[in-house]
């Protein structure tokens, strides 16, 4: 069921003004910020992903939504962490040694965010050590690597590597993602899960936490 | 944006492709030609592609 | 190859070779049948790793990238190749200061290829208010406002002029001349040291590809898409006549290789169809079209997946293109526009990389059988091939394609 909501409103559109208006009104009527993120914007970004796997959304709807999502929760996520809320899991997130290519991995950042998990964003040609220090620093739930291209994905490799080196690969979930990275590569590295859109990239990142998800279109999750 | 310009500053250039400053333009800083004009006109035309050409490479090759 | 003629002379050998394989990508690309598949490999940082450079040598460094590419073209048997498949030089891109680089050896490891790095959406070269001046006169905003934000060293209109300023012009537009004189006997060299010949010429971007690129970002673009919808289509509109020019400047005078656009942003997921349909192809189309109108093709190197297009693209003149195929299924694209036009590629780098030669072989194998079966077909890598190809592939690839591929 569709919920109706200015906030629901303002995700679907786009609007990002009118996100922050209505958060800071509900809020002042005294709803719980909570409440407006697992009633109106979790929904609100399940609902792009879903319309983004059926074929029905872009890259550009996902982008303009997930700018209204931030612009709510830079205002709700102080007031979450203050509550000690906890989010669905935390993800450090990076795109690997070598690479500079960014808008995959923030569009991921972003719908992780908008589906309620904690983003720890350490940007662009990120070292193995970088990683490393992130896990012992961060304590994430996930790490989740990207990387564009064919001659720079073994980069994930090197970094898992390097992680069983420094005794913190069990530690986490690795999750990789990126135009050129396959199920088979994936399993090859030594990697838990992998998507090569966005959308799936949520889906596999449940899956780690155990959570349910609806379809495992264009997932990869290694079973034991 | 560092860099905040008055557009309306900004000095005026042709708006036809391969062009920067038009020869005529050009035409009206030069008194007066003696000699065949066709020639001033295309040795500047022809220099002046590749002001443009430079700057085109830089945003579509570079 | 035909069988070596006796006593003939290397630089005989050579034209005579340039000749033959000439005609056979040409009649590849007309969508005809020729003696045998053309391979047509685009071999980027593959050429420096071939020939024992680094990513970083080839960047800093043209003459070894085209020494690379000449070294290639020499050992294996190929039809066409691009001079420097890498094309940045960094010579170039220092003199000017260009921000927008991340250069093997600074920014990326030392044998990693250069990237593009775009800036976030606040820091973008081009700003939301700044379309009417665009819109108004292309040249002069790149001259009077881009240049200045996307050079670390030209200084905006109306600030002092400065030495790194004056330099940056001067040093830029030498650098330029220089690289492409270079290029021009680079052309020559390929054709008298192995016959080979130079498979594009002149380059083309989508107006809107452009816009998203280098002026807006990709993420810019998206939010202009929804918030303001006309501006970008006016932009693309300004932009067109001035990109339709760049491209004819450099196209091939005999008519015989194709002008290479470069496509990225159009497809799907990009941006959706009804921008594709409204604003993407819409001030594209014409472009392609004048091209052709004036006697040369147009190679379409579709990056990433364009099949929900194949429609639009189907509206062209039969041959007035050549198809690239990349994240697309070839044996789709073929049933759907290979009686219009010849299509290249559709091998996957990834296969292509890291994939052992019996399953290359038998990829190709299908691709010849059912997309290259009445000619028509150019064979190449689905994206340009880095220092990941492996050499072992690459050879087994060129063997098998002469091999299977004689008609």
């Amino acid at each position: 069921m569709t919920p109706s909501h200015p906030l629901y409103d303002a995700m679907i559109s786009g609007d990002a003004e009118a996100a922050r208006c209505v958060t800071v009104r509900t809020l002042a009527e005294g709803v719980a910020p909570l409440s407006l993120v697992n009633d109106y914007m979790i929904p609100a970004m399940e609902d792009a992903g879903k319309r983004f796997a059926a074929g029905e959304y872009f890259v550009p709807d996902l982008l303009i939504r997930a700018r209204a999502m931030k612009t709510a929760m830079a205002i709700l996520r102080p007031l979450l962490v203050a509550a000690q809320i906890k989010s669905a899991g935390r993800v450090v997130l990076g795109t690997v040694n070598g690479d500079v290519h960014d808008i995959g991995k923030n569009l991921v950042g972003a719908m992780l965010e908008g589906c309620g998990f904690e983003v720890v964003d350490l940007g662009v040609n990120v070292s193995p050590e970088k990683f490393i220090a992130a896990i012992n620093e961060r304590n994430p739930h996930i790490v989740g690597m990207s990387a564009l291209l064919t001659s720079t994905m073994y980069s994930m490799k090197t970094t898992i590597d390097a992680m069983v080196q420094a005794g913190v690969r069990d530690k986490v979930k690795v999750l990789i993602g990126g135009a050129p990275v396959t199920r088979q590569f994936a399993q090859e590295i030594g990697a838990d899960g992998s998507s090569n859109n966005a959308v799936g990239a949520v889906a596999v990142a449940k899956m780690a936490m155990g959570l349910q998800i609806e379809s495992t279109a264009g997932v990869y999750w290694r079973t034991a | 944006m560092e860099q905040n310009i008055n557009k309306n500053e900004l000095p005026q250039v042709a708006k036809l492709p391969g062009v920067c400053i038009p020869w005529e333009e050009k035409l009206r800083e030069i008194p007066e030609i003696s000699g065949d004009p066709q020639i001033a006109k295309k040795v500047w035309e022809d220099v002046d592609a590749l002001g443009y050409t430079y700057v085109w490479h830089c945003l579509v090759s570079f | 190859m035909t069988d070596p003629v006796q006593n003939e002379t290397v630089s005989d050998r050579n034209s005579r070779l340039y000749d033959e394989r000439l005609r056979r990508y040409v009649t590849a690309m007309r969508n005809g049948k020729p003696d045998r598949i053309p391979m047509r490999p685009f071999v980027a940082e593959f050429a420096a790793k071939y020939a024992g450079y680094t990513c970083q040598e080839v960047t800093h460094d043209y003459e070894k990238a085209f020494a690379a590419a000449r070294k290639c073209a020499a050992d294996f048997d190929w039809d066409a190749v691009v001079g420097n498949m890498v094309y940045v030089w960094t010579g170039l891109t220092q003199a000017i200061g260009l921000k927008y680089y991340g250069v093997p050896g600074i920014d990326v490891p030392p044998d990693t290829g250069f990237q593009y790095h775009e800036p976030s959406e606040e820091n973008a070269f081009m700003q939301p208010d700044d379309y009417d001046a665009l819109i108004a006169d292309p040249t002069a905003f790149l001259f009077n406002v881009w240049l200045p934000r996307v050079s670390s060293d030209v200084a905006p209109i109306g600030s002092p002029a400065t030495y790194r300023n004056n330099l940056s012009f001067l040093k830029g537009g030498m650098a330029m001349w220089n690289y492409f004189m270079g290029f021009g006997r680079q052309v020559d060299l390929l054709r008298t040291e192995s016959g080979t010949v130079h498979a594009i010429s002149g380059i083309l971007k989508a107006p809107m590809d452009i816009l998203a690129d280098k002026l807006r970002g990709y993420v810019g673009l998206c939010m202009d898409l929804h918030e303001r919808p006309e501006k970008v289509r006016k932009a693309c509109e300004a932009l067109a006549p001035h990109l339709l020019h760049v491209a004819l400047s450099g196209a091939d005078p005999q008519k015989n290789v194709p002008i290479t656009i470069w496509m990225h942003r159009g497809c799907v997921p990009f941006v959706s169809y009804k921008h594709f349909n409204e604003i993407y192809w819409p001030t594209l189309k014409p472009i392609v079209l004048e091209i052709w109108r004036r006697g040369h093709q147009t190679l379409f190197y579709a990056e990433g997946k364009w099949g929900a297009h194949l429609d639009a693209f189907a509206e062209l003149p039969d041959g007035s293109i050549i198809y690239h195929v990349d994240q697309d299924d070839v044996f789709e694209v073929h049933k759907k526009i290979g009686h219009k036009f010849a299509i290249s590629g559709g091998i996957p780098n990834v296969l292509l990389s890291f994939g052992k030669p019996k399953e290359i072989r038998e990829y190709c194998k299908k691709v010849i059988d059912s997309v290259a079966r009445d000619g028509g077909y150019i064979m190449d890598a689905s994206a340009i091939m880095q220092n990941d190809m492996s050499v072992e592939n690459m050879r087994a690839w060129t063997e098998f394609t002469h091999e299977y591929g004689v008609y």
